[in-house]
């Protein structure tokens, strides 16, 4: 397959997205799609709607109308647990399970449909590349700083091996060498595979730019194209 | 027998004792005096009623009576499990009134059937004392439960969220707060039976020792109805966290509340 290909490929559609709660509208009939290869910058003010639009792509929140079309299949019911396997939404609060580093790296690999093993190697290679040592893993996952945290959170999506990634401010309680590290290791994760493609949502214009092909903006809702 | 019968001078006296209480209340400026006043009269209120209640009952000795006055104890007992819950969902009430509903008359349908076998089965003196203690009962566990599961749900939501976003079903997202909220619920039923008879003499064998049976056959009941009241609990309690389960969760793996 060549990258011309590749790159008209649509991974995931989303058509009419709309949620609204009580008199908050939070998308308004919002389409979009991802195709393969895809960089996404999405910006916007605080509560215009980038958050509901990409926990609404990745189906966390049930919508009011519109649909989620992934891997050419419309996506409901039974089909969501391996659809998010492969859209993996990163949150801006990174959550922790009771338990070591290490423990909350293995949880992808304990789920009832999981067929894969975790690989320690790996985990520590990623840790590494984010400015993280090893004897991270055997520490207690809620004592670690935010920081820390979203590190092990980057982490252990990216073992998953998704396809899509929806980064849902993912610097946000970074400082600059750390921002800088997430994306770096964002981009080479990018680049080691053609058909990988993510949404990115920031509030600083700069790093938009250094990390999207194509800019989109919320505001009160709707999406407005860059 | 008959030396035993209250008069109600006699249950005057019993309620002296708690004029005390009011009287130390007053003096000691605690405020409670008028909530003790308000729960005694309460109390005597709703438990006269009930005796009118059941005096009539018991002299038609009919089943649609029965049955009414069963269903209406079970409604009850249904909405005053919600009633204890501080975090809830739409449509709870429904919830609770099924799994009381649901398991308290499948013991009790065992117990009178299989066990106590009255004559007839709908025997209101067997019936309704009976269907009373394990409503009583389930009710506190299946209100402990859904508390739990429902409040854990809400401050565990990232927690529950990132399971989720790593491909988990709605079940492997939440299968350790349903364990945590049944666990918590059968605590108490726990308790009681493993101190039973230690700390207390408990509150149908102390009837039927007051009634004059023999101290064994009391056991033997104790045991029995102990026996009924968690699985009772046991049952609504999974009921209750089943539906509420699906109620909080949606069909796409999605939380609801």
């Amino acid at each position: 397959m060549t990258s011309n290909t590749i790159a008209t490929e649509v991974l995931v559609r989303v058509s009419n997205l709309t949620r609204q709660i009580g008199e908050t509208i939070l998308l308004d009939d919002v389409s979009l799609s991802i195709q393969s290869g895809q960089c996404l910058g999405l910006t916007g003010e605080s509560g215009s709607g980038k958050s509901s639009l990409l926990r609404s792509i990745a189906m966390l929140d049930p919508v009011d109308a519109g649909s989620v079309e992934g891997f050419a299949a419309m996506i409901s019911g039974a089909d969501v647990p391996s659809y998010r396997r492969k859209v993996a939404y990163v949150s801006q609060r990174p959550s922790m399970v009771a338990g070591t580093v290490e423990d909350n790296l293995r949880l992808p690999f304990e789920l009832g449909s999981s067929s894969r093993v975790f690989n320690q190697k790996a985990a520590i290679d990623i840790l590494e590349s984010l400015g993280r040592t090893s004897s991270l893993l055997e520490q207690d996952a809620n004592r670690l700083s935010g920081g820390e945290q979203q590190s092990v959170s980057l982490t252990r999506t990216l073992l998953a091996e998704p396809q899509i990634l929806l980064l849902d401010e993912p610097t946000a309680s970074l400082d600059p060498a750390a921002t800088e590290l997430v994306e770096r290791v964002l981009l080479d994760w990018k680049n080691s595979e053609g058909s990988r493609a993510w949404i990115w949502t920031s509030h600083d214009a700069n790093q938009i730019a250094r990390v999207s092909s194509q800019v989109f903006r919320m505001r009160a809702g709707r999406l407005i194209h860059g | 027998m008959d030396d035993l019968m209250l008069s109600p001078l006699e249950v005057s006296i019993a309620a002296l004792l708690l004029v005390v209480n009011v009287l130390a209340s007053w003096w000691l400026r605690l405020g409670l005096g008028r909530q003790i006043a308000l729960s005694a009269v309460r109390m005597v209120v709703q438990l006269s009623l009930l005796g009118l209640v059941l005096k009539q009952i018991f002299a038609l000795a009919s089943f649609p009576p029965v049955m009414l006055l069963a269903a209406a104890m079970t409604i009850i007992a249904g909405l005053s499990s919600v009633s204890r819950i501080e975090n809830r969902y739409p449509s709870i009430h429904f919830t609770a009134i099924i799994s009381v509903w649901a398991s308290s008359w499948l013991v009790t349908a065992v117990m009178i059937t299989a066990i106590v076998r009255p004559t007839p089965w709908y025997s209101p003196q067997i019936v309704i004392p009976l269907l009373g203690m394990v409503l009583g009962n389930s009710l506190t566990g299946i209100s402990l439960a859904m508390d739990r599961f429902v409040s854990e749900l809400k401050n565990r939501r990232g927690e529950v969220e990132m399971r989720l976003t790593l491909g988990a079903t709605r079940w492997e997202a939440t299968r350790e707060i349903f364990a945590a909220s049944a666990r918590t619920a059968m605590v108490p039923i726990l308790n009681t039976m493993s101190v039973a008879g230690i700390v207390s003499i408990p509150g149908m064998m102390t009837g039927q020792l007051l009634a004059g049976a023999p101290p064994i056959q009391a056991v033997q009941y104790q045991v029995m109805i102990m026996f009924v009241i968690a699985a009772a609990i046991a049952i609504g309690v999974m009921i209750a966290l089943m539906i509420s389960f699906y109620r909080v969760t949606t069909a796409d793996h999605q939380l609801r509340i």
